[in-house]
């Protein structure tokens, strides 16, 4: 009896730090502040998230927001793991920042002006190009616009 | 020369004699507002008498003025933006505008000034719009006395109560604006004053300020709103004699100011607010003669802060007075009257002889480990506060206000 009790506590030990990888967790717009510029998320269409290697989420109201964040000195310690952005074409969707693809455009009127729009397919993208006729950016372009 | 003269002003009163007064009645001839507008010519007047016209979207490209006698209500039956304003000089007045349309791509609105200038929109009632006045590229325009109140179910369906988007030399007064997300929302602004106005009940803030330069806001009164107040971004405000009132929530302040340079707040009442100020980035900004009562935090000074002078400022019955998250002082905080001062005054000139440290070792464990406001009050977090006042170790030892007031300031 005493082995299986022992396995059986080693088995649930696993699962709950199986559990502690942190998952993305939607932004509860008119709920949560950008952890950048402290306001709070309020437009479905713009926001982005990331987690950090120890698993600490921080959300953000526009994708200039989490750059700025990325790069303040201050937040050395926050090592990124993963970065999630907002599609633009289905609010309230967090899709992996690195496959997105990227608009820029005056007519964009995002919260903190960055102008910049994400979608997870070029499709999406091609059908709001139609009024804004902006730049088409990468996640490596958008982070050297703004840094 | 004097010929030339007389004969402008002849023209001119010409002009102006020849400008008609059309009446739009529903039981009248002339019935619909749109036809109204396409018989008027520049100058001309549109009486409009009371009751509801749903024509969907009307487009003024005239320089005319619009009269409603008697609150006529213009429905946009939840589908049209209502007013469309593309004409300098226009006035709007007088009007029920209720029911716009709602859209995630176009800022629909009650009235909407595109490039407009020298409009006036005055006691005007809004009620369940989108957003509610919206102008861009309009310059020198009056907003006067309106009412707007939105519902929605959700917070996202909800547009600003008066946007402002690169608009220069514009007066926003005596409104009342409630249930919008940002009640008065201002980007790209300058030169513009925001005086008088009651901003309640919002979804967000009361007041939000982006990178406008050169604004004023007085006498203005912001209560109950979702996260206070926020000014953003932006140099040269002057913020005097307004109320900041019962902002609460986690991430809800009296007054947010974040990347702030050379501006004034002055005689201003922040009362019942879970941050009465939290500042971030904001530099050479005097604070003279505010009054802190019953806030979780009167202050809450970030690092990123300097050269900020805090002078003649009442701090009464808050839980906090000021908190910070670094050791270094870059701001000056002199002469304040503080409620929680327990020094003594022996040669009487009406300051403290020993400093006062507005900063408490408690305050500055909550600002890391939040969680940790389940102790306050507690016997061991008053010994370590009383420890930490004699031999400072976490606090900011240079933070201290060197002459504290004994007596309380009378700003009126």
């Amino acid at each position: 009896m005493k082995p299986l009790q022992f396995f059986l506590a080693f088995f649930l030990t696993c699962v709950a730090f199986a559990g502690c990888k942190t998952e993305k967790e939607p932004i509860q717009y008119g709920k949560d502040a950008c952890a950048h510029c402290k306001m709070l998320t309020m437009d479905p269409r713009f926001g982005a998230e990331i987690i950090t290697e120890k698993g600490k989420i921080f959300k953000f109201d526009d994708i200039n927001c989490l750059i700025s964040f990325v790069n303040d000195p201050l937040n050395k310690s926050a090592n990124v793991a993963e970065t999630f952005v907002i599609d633009y074409s289905q609010p309230q969707t967090l899709i992996p920042a690195k496959d997105a693809f990227y608009v820029y455009s005056d007519l964009i009127k995002s919260p903190m002006a960055s102008g910049v729009a994400a979608f997870a397919t070029t499709e999406s993208r091609y059908e709001q190009q139609q009024n804004w006729q902006g730049t088409e950016l990468t996640w490596t372009e958008l982070n050297s616009k703004f840094k | 020369m004097r010929y030339y003269l007389f004969l402008f002003l002849w023209l001119f009163s010409f002009n102006s004699a020849n400008a008609e007064v059309l009446n739009v009645n529903k039981n009248g001839k002339l019935n619909s507002i749109k036809a109204a507008i396409a018989q008027a010519k520049n100058g001309d007047t549109i009486f409009v008498s009371a009751g509801i016209y749903t024509e969907g979207n009307i487009i003024i490209q005239k320089s005319i003025s619009l009269i409603g006698k008697d609150y006529p209500t213009l429905d946009g039956k939840m589908k049209y933006e209502l007013l469309t304003i593309a004409a300098k000089h226009v006035r709007v007045e007088g009007f029920r505008i209720i029911n716009s349309g709602r859209s995630s791509m176009e800022d629909l609105s009650g009235i909407n000034c595109l490039d407009a200038h020298y409009v006036i929109i005055r006691n005007n009632i809004l009620e369940n719009t989108f957003f509610g006045i919206h102008l861009s590229n309009t310059n020198y325009c009056l907003i006067e006395n309106n009412t707007l109140h939105a519902k929605a179910a959700h917070e996202y369906e909800l547009g600003n109560g008066i946007h402002l988007w690169k608009c220069n030399n514009a007066s926003i007064l005596k409104n009342k604006i409630s249930g919008h997300r940002d009640g008065i929302y201002f980007e790209f602004v300058t030169f513009s004053a925001i005086i008088g106005n009651n901003s309640f009940k919002n979804m967000r803030y009361g007041l939000h300020f982006m990178f406008s330069n050169d604004d004023r806001y007085e006498y203005n009164t912001f209560s109950n709103n979702g996260a206070g107040v926020a000014v953003m971004y932006s140099s040269h405000v002057r913020m005097y004699r307004n109320n900041f009132s019962n902002n609460w929530g986690a991430s809800a302040y009296g007054l947010l100011l974040k990347d702030i340079r050379d501006s004034e707040v002055l005689r201003n009442n922040f009362t019942g607010n879970t941050s009465g100020i939290y500042m971030e980035g904001t530099s050479r900004t005097e604070f003279e003669n505010n009054y802190f009562h019953q806030n979780g935090w009167a202050l809450k000074l970030q690092a990123s802060c300097d050269e900020n002078t805090f002078t003649k400022n009442n701090f009464t019955g808050n839980t906090f007075d000021i908190s910070t998250n670094s050791i270094l002082v870059l701001n000056k905080i002199d002469s304040n009257y503080w409620d929680k001062y327990q020094g003594y005054d022996l040669n009487k000139d009406g300051a403290g002889d020993i400093p006062y440290y507005p900063v408490n070792l408690f305050s500055m464990i909550v600002e890391r480990v939040p969680a940790s406001m389940m102790l306050w009050r507690s016997f061991l977090v008053l010994l370590l506060d009383n420890a930490e006042k004699i031999v400072p170790a976490i606090t900011p030892e240079n933070l201290k206000d060197h002459q504290p007031s004994m007596k309380k300031y009378d700003h009126n």
